[in-house]
């Protein structure tokens, strides 16, 4: 299934056979704008800059700060995904999501799931 | 069962105090940010607890809020910024025609020189109210008339004309000001030009501005020797330039020979 997996101090990413790459936040984690930018650069890698879908795992998130997450709605630079599945379930994690829903919305489609397959089935319409 | 249902009732207690302070410590936070304090963050323990992502949103929605007051308050600097440019241009502007009008050989075109740039200072002098209030988009009218009637009176300072004011104050915004302020620096520059041929004393110009249910009325009078209207509006520019600025601002002006000159300007604030 998997190609390749990159390990971040807050992610775990990687590129599925399905051609959509999974970003795994770890447990507890505070995202920084030094964290979105390397999980940034991993997705870069993984993909070999093909733009492609992406699914976010945000169930396991502590806290964001705010430049990691206007760096996450990619505005004023190059979008290196095509749509973004947010997969929450913790209160935490649904807050965090509704927020890229709205202040921070992405310049790509941005959905929130509770469940994973079917983010991977929405996602999968984007490669 | 009896010492279980204690331990319950124990643990809740606790719980409550425990769900009681966090509440409390959110709170402070919010109390904090209405403040347009941003230093404080409400603290999140990593449970998943729906408290945290209270306390979460909480700290997103101060960080968003800091942000946008920031960027107010940087807006408020530029505009403050462009009044004050815009004013001292226009000074520099009026400085530069003032050394041409010294190179006017004769007095006709002095005064075209001079009605020029009082003009332009008129504009400038808005800039300048503007700068110095805190909505930088409306001013008090009645604050900048002291500054048109400086302007004048220096550039008539060989006559003694006692200019007498009775203003009530009255806010306009800037497209309603600038037209406004044009037909004032018109009407008095016209009572200095014309009312008094042949007066050496006791001449009198009053200004009075009131404002009642949002129509303002702007009134010129002099006690000179009065003028013919319509002569003057098919001769003099300042006349024409008084029309469509009137027409601009959507008002009337009624003109009177009574005693002098009067002319009334009204329209909606």
């Amino acid at each position: 299934m998997k190609k390749s997996k990159i390990e971040t101090g807050v992610f775990s990413i990687l590129m599925g056979d399905d051609n959509i790459c999974r970003t795994i936040v770890k447990e507890k984690a505070e995202i920084n704008l030094n964290d979105a930018k390397a999980a940034t650069e991993a997705v870069i890698r993984l993909s070999d800059g093909e733009i492609g879908p992406i699914l976010v795992d945000l169930k396991k998130i502590k806290s964001i700060s705010k430049d990691a997450r206007e760096h996450f709605t990619m505005k004023g630079r190059k979008a290196y995904v095509n749509a973004i599945g947010l997969v929450v379930k913790s209160p935490v994690s649904m807050l965090i999501g509704n927020f890229f829903q709205g202040i921070n919305k992405s310049s790509v489609p941005t959905k929130l799931f509770t469940s994973e397959k079917k983010a991977i089935l929405w996602l999968a319409k984007f490669v | 069962m009896a010492s279980k249902i204690r331990v319950k009732k124990k643990e809740s207690k606790v719980e409550q105090k425990i769900s009681k302070n966090r509440i409390s410590d959110i709170l402070n936070v919010i109390f904090a940010y209405a403040q347009l304090n941003f230093k404080m963050k409400a603290s999140v323990k990593g449970d998943e607890s729906y408290m945290d992502a209270v306390a979460t949103g909480i700290n997103m929605l101060g960080e968003e809020l800091q942000s946008s007051t920031v960027s107010l308050k940087e807006k408020e600097v530029l505009i403050r910024e462009i009044h004050h440019r815009v004013k001292n241009n226009l000074a520099i502007i009026s400085s530069l025609i003032n050394i041409q009008s010294a190179k006017a050989r004769d007095k006709y075109h002095k005064q075209l020189f001079n009605d020029c740039r009082n003009r332009l200072l008129s504009i400038a002098y808005i800039h300048q109210q503007l700068y110095f209030t805190n909505d930088y988009s409306k001013l008090d009218f009645a604050a900048y008339i002291s500054d048109i009637i400086n302007m004048i009176e220096s550039t008539y300072s060989h006559e003694k004309v006692k200019i007498s004011t009775d203003l009530q104050p009255v806010i306009l915004n800037i497209d309603k000001a600038i037209p406004c302020s044009l037909i004032l620096n018109e009407l008095v520059t016209n009572c200095y030009k014309h009312a008094f041929k042949g007066m050496k004393s006791g001449k009198i110009i009053s200004i009075v501005l009131k404002n009642k249910k949002g129509i303002s009325e702007l009134t010129v009078k002099d006690n000179g020797k009065g003028i013919s209207v319509t002569k003057k509006e098919k001769e003099s520019m300042g006349m024409s330039l008084i029309n469509d600025l009137v027409h601009q601002l959507d008002g009337e002006i009624k003109w009177k020979n009574k005693s002098g000159t009067e002319a009334r300007v009204k329209f909606n604030t």
